[in-house]
């Protein structure tokens, strides 16, 4: 069979052509910066964590003997055990509070897009800015924080926010759900608005109360919702840096060590690089691995 | 003759115009300075920030027109992972001026140019150029001030509890103390939370420990001749432990960063302050009602009164040429090395930093009161910084270990014996020290 572009002199053979390759041209940009920025520095990552590199002499090819020496690493226990505790608080802190929020905004008031964009500011606003002030509003001496508090007869809430290695993990929690909560929040309203408000009408005329609303009606039907908020808010948790680097650098004591603040300290101050590389991807793993687990998980109760 | 088309004209027209933009252009420019006088970005990768230096950056521009200085303020904490990000990403460099502590990690690593062979090193006082010769070469030429850390002292506290004269010795301390918190003065601030700070402790600590032989001490345990869990060592951790143990640092030591450090010393809420020397120009520069400042040498932790009562300090910034700097621009950044570390400009730097006593032999030392203090009772007793020497692991495990000390969570002999676990890896790595 003769093909068109060979037969047809008018040329509708490369607008064929052309159109079959359309839309690949079209997401070639984007493809693109994905290659750059993701992809090629996944594969430049993984060629560096078999190397031995400390940014001046020429790199060592070491096979596997960085990921050996994450075993032996005894700040790497403890700072995936941060991880987790910093996972379990801010996961709950925000979901809670941005779906409280949101079945709050979602009723008709006036003001209604004033609230709204009010709580959605941090969202926006920069890690460094919210770090230096949160320092200075945990401030034993001088902040806000214990300021109020002792104003008010509160002195014993007056604590060490940042200085003690009790709650110093505790403190940077309550930064993250603050920077946060907004985030969640608009992807919680976005989900309130699919859900028919027949449903309600229907369960107010049986006489459900609004307990029994949210908790048959509201809460089931934003689950695919609350997997994404869940799953954004988990690889968040294991992949936070900016907060505990700007406002502790891991202190005191490594009380607020993370893994992405080990791994750059690794990288950046004791100059392995590879070690450091070796390191991002046994992070990458876990993560993988933990999202993989909180997705089946919430997806095995499915009807579908 | 043929006339010209119009298409013709406008092609030719177009062209010359082409031809114009291109010979203007930056790229032409530099491809022409190259086989000249080098003008254009010059690239300092320094220690400190522009506005600090805003003074030598307009006298290079000045004698050197053509000259655009980019001086990137890296800062003391942040330097070497900001430097390898630069040099990583093929950033132009030049010239680097760096804290002492990071120019051994340079000068090893190849990354600094020879400069024994420069025809004006008397120009400088003799402690420098050995402070920056590391296996036999001179890496870097000693820029600034002769300057360290002293144990900063609010005369306004200790008017307000009556006491006169200078402590002496850490008991002067102990037995100070029930007044000063009862006046509302914590003893001692200090900025917890930069754990880049917390080794100082351990340099005037050792200095006494040792019998002021910490810089021989540090040798021998680099070398692997003696270890950190020897008692010398683990007593200067020992005083670091005493002063947490015994309420001395304001309760928010581990959460102030050096602004908020500042803030509650200059606030009246600390009697004493360990920081820099250079602390002295910010103070001169302010006004601080509740702050009448002066300083006095670390205080005696030891029995013996014959070991000096010793500060860790050092001999200014370290300057010098990148190893990897583009041919053309080697002329002038030597040039300018020049310039920056002449009596002119060294000048400016000590007054606008009160710095007592300057690494340029011919220049006078700051006549600030403060300064000639430091001149009589600092440098006399300053030692190099030992952190100069220590391989980053090993500054990076004792500020991890003294911020627990601090924070209670460990005792001196546990953290002794985990920064020689770190020393231990470091020479399973194969790691050797150059003196």
């Amino acid at each position: 069979m003769a093909s068109i572009t060979t037969t047809n002199p008018s040329g509708e053979g490369w607008r064929w052509r052309l159109g079959k390759l359309s839309p690949y041209l079209w997401i070639l940009p984007a493809l693109a910066l994905y290659f750059v920025f993701k992809l090629g520095p996944l594969i430049g990552g993984l060629v560096l964590s078999v190397l031995r590199w400390d940014g001046i002499e020429d790199p060592v090819f070491v096979g596997l003997q960085n990921f050996e020496r994450i075993f032996s690493d005894d700040i790497v226990g403890l700072a995936l055990t941060h991880n987790v505790l910093y996972a379990l608080g801010t996961v709950t802190g925000k979901i809670l509070l941005a779906l409280f929020l949101a079945l709050l905004l979602n009723q008709g008031m006036r003001g209604r897009a004033f609230y709204r964009t009010s709580l959605f500011m941090p969202v926006v606003m920069s890690f460094v800015v919210i770090s230096i002030l949160w320092s200075w509003l945990y401030n034993p001496d001088f902040g806000l924080i214990n300021n109020l508090f002792k104003s008010l007869g509160l002195n014993f809430l007056a604590l060490n926010w940042l200085g003690d290695t009790n709650i110093a993990l505790l403190s940077l929690i309550i930064v993250d759900i603050w920077k946060w909560y907004g985030f969640h929040m608009v992807i919680f309203l976005a989900g309130l608005q699919t859900i028919p408000s027949e449903l309600y009408e229907a369960a107010k005329i049986d006489g459900a109360s609004n307990w029994q609303q949210l908790r048959y009606i509201t809460l089931p039907l934003l689950k695919p919702v609350m997997i994404v908020n869940i799953t954004l808010s988990l690889a968040g948790a294991f992949n936070v840096f900016d907060i505990p680097f700007i406002m502790t650098q891991g202190g005191p004591a490594n009380a607020t060590m993370v893994m992405a603040v080990h791994i750059y300290l690794r990288g950046f101050k004791f100059y392995r690089f590879g070690y450091s590389a070796a390191l991002n991807y046994v992070l990458l793993v876990i993560v993988t691995l933990v999202s993989a687990l909180q997705l089946r998980l919430m997806s095995s109760n499915d009807g579908e | 003759m043929k006339q010209l088309s119009r298409r013709d004209f406008l092609k030719a027209t177009a062209g010359a115009a082409g031809a114009s933009l291109l010979s203007a252009s930056p790229f032409a420019l530099n491809v022409i300075r190259a086989q000249g006088d080098y003008q254009g970005k010059f690239v300092i990768m320094s220690a400190g920030i522009a506005e600090q230096n805003a003074d030598l950056i307009e006298g290079i521009q000045t004698k050197f027109p053509g000259i655009e200085v980019e001086w990137r303020g890296l800062t003391s904490e942040k330097y070497v992972e900001l430097f390898t990000a630069s040099e990583v990403a093929g950033d132009q460099i030049d010239l680097m001026d760096l804290n002492g502590q990071d120019l051994r990690r340079y000068a090893v690593g190849g990354r600094m140019k020879d400069l024994s062979s420069l025809t004006y090193l008397d120009r400088f006082r003799p402690i420098g150029l050995e402070t920056y010769t590391v296996g036999g070469t001179l890496w870097a030429l000693p820029n600034g001030g002769i300057s360290g850390f002293p144990f900063f002292v609010n005369r306004k506290a200790l008017d307000a509890i009556g006491f006169e004269g200078d402590p002496e010795s850490y008991q002067d301390l102990i037995d100070m103390s029930p007044a000063l918190k009862e006046a509302g003065y914590a003893p001692f601030v200090h900025a917890g939370q930069n754990i880049y700070l917390w080794p100082i402790w351990q340099f005037w600590g050792y200095a006494q420990s040792s019998g002021n032989n910490a810089v021989e001490g540090t040798y021998s345990v680099l070398a692997g001749d003696t270890k950190f869990t020897d008692p010398e060592h683990v007593a200067g951790l020992e005083f670091l432990y005493r002063y947490a143990q015994d309420g001395m640092f304001i309760d928010s030591v581990n959460s102030l960063d050096v602004p908020a450090a500042q803030l509650a010393f200059t606030e009246g809420k600390g009697a004493f302050w360990y920081h820099h020397s250079s602390f002295v120009g910010t103070y001169r520069s302010g006004e601080y009602p509740n702050l009448d400042l002066s300083f006095i040498q670390p205080l005696r932790s030891v029995e013996d009164t014959n070991v000096m009562r010793q500060l860790p300090g050092g001999t200014g910034a370290a300057v010098g040429i990148y190893s990897k700097i583009a041919p053309e621009r080697e002329e002038i950044a030597l040039a300018i090395l020049d310039f920056m570390t002449s009596d002119e400009m060294t000048t400016i730097r000590n007054q606008n930093g009160a710095d007592a006593v300057s690494t340029n032999v011919n220049v006078a030392p700051s006549d600030d009161p403060l300064a000639l203090r430091y001149a009589e009772i600092g440098s006399p007793a300053q030692i190099t910084y030992l952190d100069w020497y220590w391989p980053p692991e090993i500054t990076r495990a004792f500020q991890e270990h003294q911020q627990a000390l601090v924070a209670g969570t460990e005792t001196p002999d546990v953290a002794a014996q985990g920064i020689q676990d770190a020393m231990d890896e470091l020479y399973a790595d194969g790691y050797e020290f150059v003196s």
